[in-house]
């Protein structure tokens, strides 16, 4: 490669890195207790447990769930009603002030799946992981924060494989794996390139799904215009009715369209995930891969009726697949535990990389690409 | 392209790509077997996963303990 094509990458490697360093060290940092949020939670807070009963005792009608838990939500109304995976003798209902309302301040009420018994109302803004999670996601910024954080994961992306280009020439005189002890720059430039290389795949795979669920507000907007109004187009006009139908019927209905499936959540009636007019029923499958995709029923809201129901477009599943692949909760523990170490791998490379810059430019060392050229004729 | 060591013979041999990006393309496809084996299979399936993703962990740990080269 010629010495100038070389000396742009390093350009490109220095900039993007330095720019992005301490917003991924951010990341690094807020997503490790993150991987382990539900553990964390189970052990920092006390959440009433659901009745111990028998396994096969059957769920409690959806109606009487949904009763149970406005009955301690006064003044609020139901957004969504979903199932945690996680936790599956319990039924969420997220509720908030108006129905236009800001779902992301949401509060949630859990509610024992089969006995319909209230089981608490967690106040979960004050936790740590909530904390973590809202650094980590949009720094306490709302939607700017999330673009800025997405613009820094794909600078992110861009030091990667800059680093990728410069470790080619730079190995022609090295083993793989070569970590020589001459002194600190040395050997930190040497475990610099050494992790680089071998978190290549996790860290853009992780770094370029996150960059794709900064834009999950963005996404749902355009399904809501796209699918969503489609799906609706007769309930143009309709506005959210005053008395809605039964909820467990709207599930049974959907169940009915998609026996395979599994309910995953429920969207009420003018919710951001719905129509006006409809109780939108999000199913997911049974297999590791399916059950993170969705189908949406549409069940209009008054009769009860199935008024359309169609696969997620490809951007929304798109969406939805590279969650798991940033949050690394789909292979139980053993996975979550390498998904850490591998975060920790790249805190180093980070953070040596800021020290290489750092330290080259007190000492005014050469940058490694003069060293190649310096080093080429003799050794 | 020619091995330099019948004209230079004190120089080392300068390695080409292929012989550079070997290894790193051997753990890049362990990750990536790791990262979608684990999506589409459950059980032990995922640990199999975990252990092809847990490959560059132990390889940078391995080299970082390994006596220093000079």
């Amino acid at each position: 490669m010629q010495t100038r094509t070389l000396r742009r990458w390093s350009w490109v490697h220095k900039w993007t890195s330095l720019i992005c360093t301490l917003f991924l060290l951010l990341m690094c940092i807020t997503g490790l207790p993150l991987i382990f949020h539900h553990e964390l939670d189970e052990l920092l807070h006390v959440g009433v447990e659901p009745a111990n009963l028998p396994d096969g005792t059957p769920p409690a009608n959806l109606d009487k769930v949904l009763a149970s838990a406005m009955g301690h939500a006064v003044g609020k109304v139901p957004h969504f009603l979903v199932w945690e995976r996680d936790e599956p003798d319990v039924v969420l209902v997220s509720v908030g002030p108006t129905i236009e309302s800001d779902p992301s301040k949401n509060h949630f009420v859990r509610v024992d799946a089969r006995t319909a018994a209230f089981l608490d109302m967690p106040d979960f803004i004050g936790r740590f992981t909530y904390i973590m999670f809202r650094l980590h996601t949009d720094m306490y910024a709302g939607l700017p924060g999330k673009l800025f954080l997405g613009l820094m994961g794909l600078l992110f992306v861009v030091a990667i494989v800059s680093g990728i280009v410069l470790y080619g020439p730079w190995m022609r005189k090295h083993d793989f794996g070569t970590v020589r002890n001459l002194g600190r720059l040395v050997r930190w430039l040497d475990l610099h390139n050494l992790i680089g290389v071998v978190t290549i795949v996790w860290a853009l795979v992780v770094g370029f799904t996150g960059v794709i669920n900064t834009w999950a507000d963005l996404v749902i907007k355009i399904w809501q215009f796209g699918q969503l109004s489609e799906m609706t187009a007769a309930y143009k006009d309709s506005s959210v009715p005053t008395k809605l139908g039964s909820i467990q019927a709207a599930v049974d209905r959907a169940r009915k369209e998609m026996p395979d499936m599994t309910p995953s959540f429920v969207a009420f009636p003018g919710s951001i995930l719905s129509g006006k007019q409809h109780y939108a029923v999000f199913m997911r499958g049974d297999t590791p891969l399916t059950s993170r995709t969705l189908r949406p029923a549409l069940i209009d809201a008054t009769t009860g009726e199935l008024t359309d129901s169609r696969d997620l477009p490809w951007y929304v599943t798109t969406l939805l697949v590279s969650q798991p692949l940033h949050f690394g909760d789909y292979g139980g523990m053993p996975l979550k535990i390498v998904w850490a170490l591998l975060d920790i791998l790249t805190m180093i490379v980070l953070a040596t990389g800021l020290y290489l810059w750092y330290a080259r430019r007190r000492s005014r060392v050469r940058e490694p690409i003069s060293q190649l050229q310096a080093t080429q004729p003799a050794e | 392209m020619t091995s330099s060591n019948d004209s230079v013979p004190m120089m080392r041999q300068r390695r080409s790509a292929a012989v550079i990006f070997r290894w790193p393309l051997l753990i890049g496809v362990a990750t990536g077997y790791g990262l979608v084996s684990a999506l589409v299979a459950d059980g032990l399936w995922d640990w199999i996963a975990s252990l092809s993703l847990a490959v560059p962990v132990a390889l940078a740990v391995w080299f970082y303990r390994r006596p220093a080269q000079s």
